[in-house]
């Protein structure tokens, strides 16, 4: 079997260069609320529910420094709501779509310095 | 601007607006010195299948009376008259000796130049990157690099 690294990521079309072992990813299920209910006579059964509220996609890298970087970057966090991630990895091909950059990144002025990016947007579609 | 329409015998998925998206058909631009490196090649290529084609046929015909000749000559002439379709332009290239996979590496350079604004090729208004062009067909990549070569680059539609 083989572990999952170094995936090819394309957003918009285009190719990405990341800082390798950088991703990080969460398909957007949703968390599951577990809560219990009394049957009486000591017994307990269990109620699962899906927090919708939660139910959005994650998606985050980490990029070198350099204006081709940080010009795409901020594209990205202009291109609201209209971005596609697309992540090939060892056998798997995963789309994220409608994508806005949530945080606000920081271009460092350093030679080994990096810039996070975090998407998120509408669950997986695999 | 001079342009050629192709549609995609296999559609191919592209993101636009958000969303992943099938697109079935591509606009290509005329060249402009941008992409005059890449063309070059295609040129180079393609003139040299040309030449190896008159070599052969000029061969071909040594000790045939100059009669049967001037039949040939005509019965080609009223060939040509027929538009040369993409597939035939690549079979020709092929089959006389030019470099397809310099002709393709070309294609794939002319085709995603440029930028959003001044793209070289659209897919569906999507201007044309490195992993939607991966993503074409054969078949498609063959046709267009035919269609190319037809419509900017071979004015004497004749091999």
């Amino acid at each position: 079997m083989l572990g999952l690294v170094d995936g090819q990521v394309i957003i918009n079309n285009q190719n990405i260069a990341l800082v390798p072992n950088s991703v990080e990813r969460r398909y957007g299920r949703g968390e599951t609320t577990v809560a219990t209910q009394s049957l009486g006579a000591g017994n307990v059964d269990t109620v699962h529910s899906v927090d919708n509220t939660t139910a959005k996609s994650y998606f985050k890298f980490s990029m070198k420094v350099t204006q081709e970087n940080i010009d795409a970057v901020d594209a990205w966090k202009l291109n609201l709501g209209a971005n596609v991630i697309r992540y090939i990895g060892t056998d798997s091909n995963e789309i994220y779509e409608q994508m806005s950059v949530i945080n606000d990144p920081t271009y460092p002025d350093s030679n080994d310095a990096v810039i996070e990016v975090e998407f998120e947007g509408n669950p997986l579609i695999k | 601007m001079k342009s050629f329409t192709y549609d995609l015998k296999m559609p191919v998925k592209i993101a636009s607006q958000g969303k992943e998206v099938e697109a079935v058909s591509i606009e290509v631009f005329a060249p402009t010195n941008q992409v005059m490196v890449d063309v070059g090649v295609l040129d180079f290529e393609f003139n040299k299948a040309r030449k190896n084609a008159i070599k052969e046929s000029t061969e071909m015909v040594k000790g045939f009376s100059v009669e049967v000749i001037e039949k040939i000559q005509s019965k080609e002439k009223d060939e040509k008259v027929e538009k040369l379709n993409p597939t035939q332009v690549v079979k020709e290239m092929s089959m006389n000796g030019a470099d397809l996979n310099r002709c393709f590496f070309a294609l794939k350079n002319i085709l995603t130049a440029g930028n959003k604004e001044r793209p070289v090729c659209l897919v569906d208004n999507e201007k044309m990157t490195a992993p939607i062009f991966d993503g074409l067909g054969y078949d498609d990549t063959k046709n267009i690099l035919g269609e190319y070569i037809i419509s900017f680059l071979d004015t004497s539609r004749s091999m």
